[in-house]
């Protein structure tokens, strides 16, 4: 347990994410900005809470878009041995994931629309009772790793 | 034997009232809803009238699909045809068989018939075929060919059961000595008829006495949610009770408007608590477990018979689960976390044995289940953890407390810590962690005190996590994943050494 995974995410990450938090918050913006333009028409409210709000919104998007990628990617770290797969991952909680690749059932590769944008791609794994992840990856990493962690998972057939 | 056969044709009757009824099940209500003295006969003949329409539409459609559903069994194989107009056909290997349950409820046995439910790998209804009634002879039949060389063997010994035995191979039931454990409540019996086969092992039969039976209604819980729906219904019902009863209450019994109060929640929580005891003796009655094998068989019930053979390999961790009510008896119940099967009675199948001495656990577990075994000594939680499960413990009543300092008298709530504080120190006792070479045991409370047995092979992940808290106090939570239908499950322990789970970690790892 002492030796930590090697491998780090993609740095094109940061850029994703971030892109993905600021969509996140201009559509949480909606909100106030309706808020503030819209119920001055029909009632007499108090314009201070839609500002409130809109400060909110823009403090969460500064930390979800800006701050939060950072520490990710700080503590992200995931290694492919032969026999196992090692993950370390989290911003406050920091979780160390051990997956047996006897254990692996199937491996795809996924990408939504903002990351395939920046050419990344998420590693998701399997096993029979557990779903487990690693995100922003570089496409043809991705691919790479999905090819190598299903020809080690039928390779291994352990004693068990 | 290979013939295209059909069910049993008392299905039909069967089949034809129950979808009936349904249909007339919001009939009835309004008829009830509607029910005055003067119109009575004719609403009833109204009543009959629709059973009759019911019936001369659904009877015909009950004798067509009995008509189309056919199926043929060969060794390994079991074929199902079926539809009317879309037609349907399955065919079931033996190796994707996982169980073969066969049901009896109370009709199916007057007509000595039996439901068989074949129960394949894969979650989901698909996975699912039954057959509604066909003879006892027929069932045990099936299931013999289904599950192969390995099960034929009686499959209930259960004197409730004697002619399902008896029709399945009455010839391994004679040769049975019960003996008794020395002071237990458990009969052991051992089956000296299995070897007669190749395999000499001796599968040991566990069975619930009566008295332990009773220990485990009366502690299982069941009548607080029993108490609450009670409960409701008295509360309910309260407009229609007659003044004079309570005059009676208050004069001659009780004296004091608040000792009614006292009395009438007493002999409700009586109430509520002997049904729940009486419902769950009369549901897992003849509760017995037995080994053949790499399978246990389960059987349970009085007036529903319910079997359950188990193949050890979908048991994917065994879990002794000690209940509030039940650890002052030194008791607990052992539960299974069961792979693949799907089935509607997934609360059933997990129960292993409903009441056991714990014990006397150890001694359980080598005659059934020598593949588990229960540590002598758990890793305990280190001391500094204390504060943190007192803490999470405390902290939620503040929510309470607070607020409630408003209120004259409030801040009495701080009494709330104390039981709050006790839980905390309790969890914090129960953690703990044991491993040895195959098998790590996860010792944990929530309110009941769980010991979760998992095997290394059985274990799909497995998880340290820290937060910065835990890290100044050196502390890791560990976590682990094993299977169990529909999704997978994992168990925790909070705040356990460092040095512990490192050592969990590197038992589990493959590499080094």
């Amino acid at each position: 347990m002492e030796t930590e995974p090697r491998e780090r995410l993609d740095r094109r990450a940061l850029k994703a994410w971030f892109f993905s938090g600021l969509v996140w918050g201009l559509l949480l913006m909606i909100i106030p900005v309706l808020y503030l333009n819209i119920t001055p028409l029909f009632w007499d409210l108090p314009a201070f809470y839609g500002w409130l709000a809109a400060g909110l919104v823009f403090l969460y998007t500064l930390w979800d878009a800006v701050i939060v990628p950072r520490i990710k990617l700080h503590f992200w770290r995931y290694e492919i041995r032969d026999d196992e797969i090692d993950i370390r991952h989290g911003v406050f909680i920091i979780r160390r994931t051990l997956i047996p690749m006897i254990r692996v059932q199937h491996v795809d590769t996924e990408h939504g629309p903002i990351m395939r944008l920046f050419g990344l791609a998420t590693l998701r794994v399997s096993t029979a009772a557990s779903e487990h992840r690693i995100p922003a990856l570089s496409r043809e990493k991705a691919a790479e790793l999905r090819g190598e962690i299903s020809a080690l998972a039928r390779v291994s057939d352990e004693d068990v | 034997m290979y013939e295209q056969k059909r069910q049993h044709p008392l299905m039909i009757p069967l089949a034809s009232v129950r979808s009936t009824l349904i249909f007339l099940v919001p009939m009835i209500f309004i008829f009830i809803q509607n029910l005055d003295t003067e119109n009575l006969l004719r609403n009833l003949l109204i009543l009959a009238g629709a059973a009759v329409l019911i019936m001369l539409v659904i009877v015909p459609l009950q004798v067509l699909s009995w008509a189309f559903y056919t199926y043929r069994y060969e060794s390994g194989y079991l074929h199902i045809k079926s539809g009317v107009i879309f037609k349907k056909e399955r065919s079931i290997k033996r190796e994707r068989v996982q169980t073969v349950n066969i049901r009896r409820g109370i009709i199916q046995r007057l007509f000595g018939l039996a439901g068989l439910q074949v129960e394949t790998a894969g979650g989901g209804s698909e996975s699912e075929l039954s057959l509604a009634a066909v003879t006892i002879e027929e069932a045990y039949n099936i299931k013999r060919s289904l599950e192969g060389k390995a099960a034929d063997y009686v499959s209930a010994s259960g004197d409730t059961s004697a002619e399902a035995a008896e029709s399945a191979a009455g010839e391994a039931e004679e040769s049975k000595k019960e003996k008794t454990l020395p002071r237990s409540g458990l009969k052991a019996v051992i089956d000296t008829a299995w070897s007669s086969g190749e395999e000499a092992e001796a599968g040991t039969v566990y069975r619930i006495t009566i008295p332990e039976l009773f220990l485990a209604g009366a502690t299982s819980g069941g009548f607080f949610v029993l108490f609450s729906v009670i409960g409701v219904i008295f509360s309910q019902a309260l407009p229609f009770i007659p003044d004079a009863f309570w005059d009676y209450l208050l004069e001659q019994v009780t004296s004091t408007a608040a000792g009614t109060v006292v009395l009438v929640v007493m002999v409700l929580l009586v109430f509520s608590w002997s049904i729940s005891t009486l419902a769950f003796m009369v549901q897992y009655a003849n509760f017995t477990l037995q080994r053949h094998q790499d399978r246990l068989l389960v059987t349970w019930g009085l007036i529903e018979q319910k079997q359950l053979a188990l193949n050890l390999n979908r048991l994917q961790a065994l879990v002794m689960n000690e209940g509030i009510l039940r650890q002052p008896f030194g008791r607990c119940a052992l539960v299974a976390e069961v792979a693949g099967g799907g089935s509607s009675d997934q609360n059933y199948i997990t129960l292993l044995f409903p009441l056991l001495r714990t014990a006397e656990l150890n001694q359980f577990l080598g005659r059934i289940l020598p593949e588990y075994r229960m540590p002598e000594s758990y890793t305990p939680l280190p001391s500094r953890s204390l504060r943190r499960y007192i803490f999470r413990a405390v902290a939620p009543t503040l929510l309470v407390i607070v607020p409630l300092q408003w209120v004259p008298y409030g801040w009495l709530s701080f009494l709330l810590f104390i039981p709050a504080a006790l839980w905390g120190y309790s969890r914090y006792r129960a953690g703990g962690t044991a491993l040895d070479e195959r098998q790590m045991v996860l010792r944990f409370r929530f309110v009941n005190r769980f010991r979760v047995m998992m095997l290394r092979k059985h274990i799909q992940a497995f998880q340290v996590s820290v937060n910065p808290f835990q890290r100044w106090w050196n502390l890791r939570t560990v976590r682990a994943w094993v299977l169990s239908s529909p999704a997978g499950k994992a168990f925790q322990v909070t705040d356990v050494e460092e040095k512990e789970a490192r050592r969990i970690w590197d038992w589990y790892s493959r590499s080094d």
